[in-house]
């Protein structure tokens, strides 16, 4: 290895403001790639926002965000974005096998249908995430763990480095959530990087290589090991958050 | 069967009914097509503020001797890029806004209406629609306003389906998502506008929505929707036109019943199969 380790993700001194009220400030965090990152903090302290922001969907106030050394503008392709399942409009009917096709529409012809390579990635796509068989069921009827391996799929037909997924733990069972873990994690070692968003403490230092804690700023960014003090959790949840440290559930 | 032969022959010796008929099929299969996504992005209520609020579009070209058609057109999408600025300027609930704009133009159109004589429309026609009386330049502008519908529908196919289904995820592959929401409710307007002379303002929404729900029963995958949906949206029109010829009743209340009756068998069958 001659070239130095490329940062997937640089954020600088961030701030995100809605009108008056400010959701980010002094967000800077650097990810290099290969790491499977949990984004974790209660519900409301901007993890969503910050996705959006590395996205590009919401302009920054102030600071930077630069995906492989690029503004996220001239990145498009090579983000992927999982949504929170709130922002999937589930009425709309698409087998499993429909969704991950849709990852190929920035790639594919206007007015043409899917060209036999697109084919045949959305089949090795579905097969690596587990979800062949079930390919033609209405991803509506699917269970939560189902379709975030789905969308998972979709992310890699995208050929995206970067994959946010947001609160991808919700609704998802424990034993879906491990193996959608293990999922990410092959993914992890083929050099992608991987934000989750969680407000789910269980279980990270198992779970992810680095760990940003957010709560409008960051508390807390490295290891999971060493991340959470006592210190941290109380800001992240008070004193709940310590108590539940202290259970044991966090190592 | 010869005598249902005739039955179906007879009204097609008259040129009206003939340009009634292409007409009808026109409209039926162009809204349940788009209604695949009316139903789809729930802007059913959407779909009939809009058709209420081209009344004034409508009345003002007559009056000043334009066509109907840009008429409408002109307001149906000024109400749609309206509806969306007015719901991000206020923060009120996009129903709100609609429900605003809708009723008060309506009601704007009806004033200017019984305000000026010698119209030579009456507003019956306008609500209930007068597909008999539709003419050969009618015909063509509808055809056209249908292929240019269709056409546009077909060529964003992928990124409408995206969005629709996640909308934030596809802004993020960068999907114009914005530019697409804004686009369908100029394609709502322009359907609404050729489907007025067929089955009038009120009832509009019913073709919109009706087979396309319709079909979203039988089929449940979206492509197969939209062709099910046109087909029986088709069929509504043509069904209804007869059983308007023959009996004497608006062509719109006709074709809007039989697309009531074929969503409510369509209920009845799933709930056998299901």
């Amino acid at each position: 290895m001659t070239e130095t380790i490329e940062n997937a993700l640089t954020m600088t001194d961030v701030m995100v403001q809605f009108g008056e009220t400010v959701v980010l400030e002094n967000v800077t965090a650097s990810l290099a790639a290969g790491t499977l990152v949990g984004v974790v903090g209660p519900n409301g302290a901007g993890k969503s926002t910050l996705f959006n922001a590395i996205a590009g969907l919401v302009p920054l106030h102030q600071g930077e965000i630069l995906v492989h050394g690029l503004p996220s503008a001239k990145v498009r392709g090579r983000l992927a974005y999982v949504p929170q399942k709130e922002d999937i409009n589930w009425r709309f009917p698409l087998t499993a096998k429909e969704v991950v096709l849709l990852g190929r529409v920035h790639k594919s012809r206007r007015l043409k249908n899917s060209n036999s390579n697109d084919r045949n990635l959305v089949d090795e796509c579905l097969h690596r995430v587990g979800m062949w068989e079930l390919r033609n069921n209405l991803v509506s009827d699917l269970s939560g763990g189902q379709r975030q391996r789905v969308f998972v799929a979709r992310a890699l037909a995208q050929e995206a480095d970067i994959l946010m997924l947001d609160e991808a733990f919700s609704g998802v069972d424990f034993a879906s959530q491990e193996s959608l873990v293990g999922a990410l994690r092959e993914l992890r070692d083929e050099g992608k990087t991987i934000l989750l968003a969680t407000h789910d403490l269980t279980r990270l230092s198992e779970r992810f290589d680095t760990v940003l804690c957010i709560n409008r700023h960051v508390c807390a960014f490295g290891p999971p090991d060493t991340a959470f003090t006592p210190e941290v959790l109380e800001e992240l949840y008070g004193a709940h958050g310590v108590s539940f440290a202290e259970g044991g559930h966090i190592h | 069967m010869i005598e249902v032969w005739e039955n179906i022959s007879e009204p097609l010796q008259y040129s009206f009914m003939v340009r009634a008929l292409i007409v009808s099929v026109l409209v039926g299969v162009t809204c349940a097509v788009l209604g695949s996504y009316v139903v789809m992005r729930g802007l059913a209520f959407m779909g009939d503020a809009l058709a209420h609020a081209v009344l004034p579009g409508v009345v003002i070209a007559l009056l000043i001797g334009f066509s109907p058609f840009a008429g409408a057109a002109a307001v149906g999408i000024a109400v749609a890029i309206a509806i969306g600025y007015l719901t991000r300027r206020t923060g009120l609930s996009e129903d709100t806004t609609i429900g605003i704009l809708f009723a008060g133009l309506f009601a704007l159109g009806i004033t200017i209406l019984s305000a000026s004589d010698g119209l030579s429309v009456n507003l019956e026609d306008l609500l209930l629609g007068q597909v008999l009386g539709v003419s050969t330049t009618d015909v063509y502008v509808t055809l056209g306003m249908a292929v240019l519908v269709l056409g546009i529908l077909t060529f964003f196919h992928k990124e409408l389906v995206f969005t629709s289904f996640d909308p934030v995820g596809a802004e993020v592959i960068g999907i114009p998502t914005k530019f697409l929401s804004y686009l369908l409710l100029v394609l709502l307007a322009l359907v609404i506008v050729i489907a007025l002379q067929a089955v009038g303002l009120i009832l509009v929404m019913a073709m919109l929505v009706t087979p396309a729900a319709t079909a979203f029963l039988l089929v449940r995958r979206f492509m197969p929707m939209m062709v099910v949906g046109g087909v029986l949206g088709g069929v509504s029109a043509i069904v209804g036109l007869y059983l308007s010829f023959y009996f004497n009743i608006p062509s719109g209340a006709a074709m809007v019943l039989v697309a009531t009756g074929l969503f409510i068998s369509a209920t009845a069958l799933r709930r056998r199969v299901v």
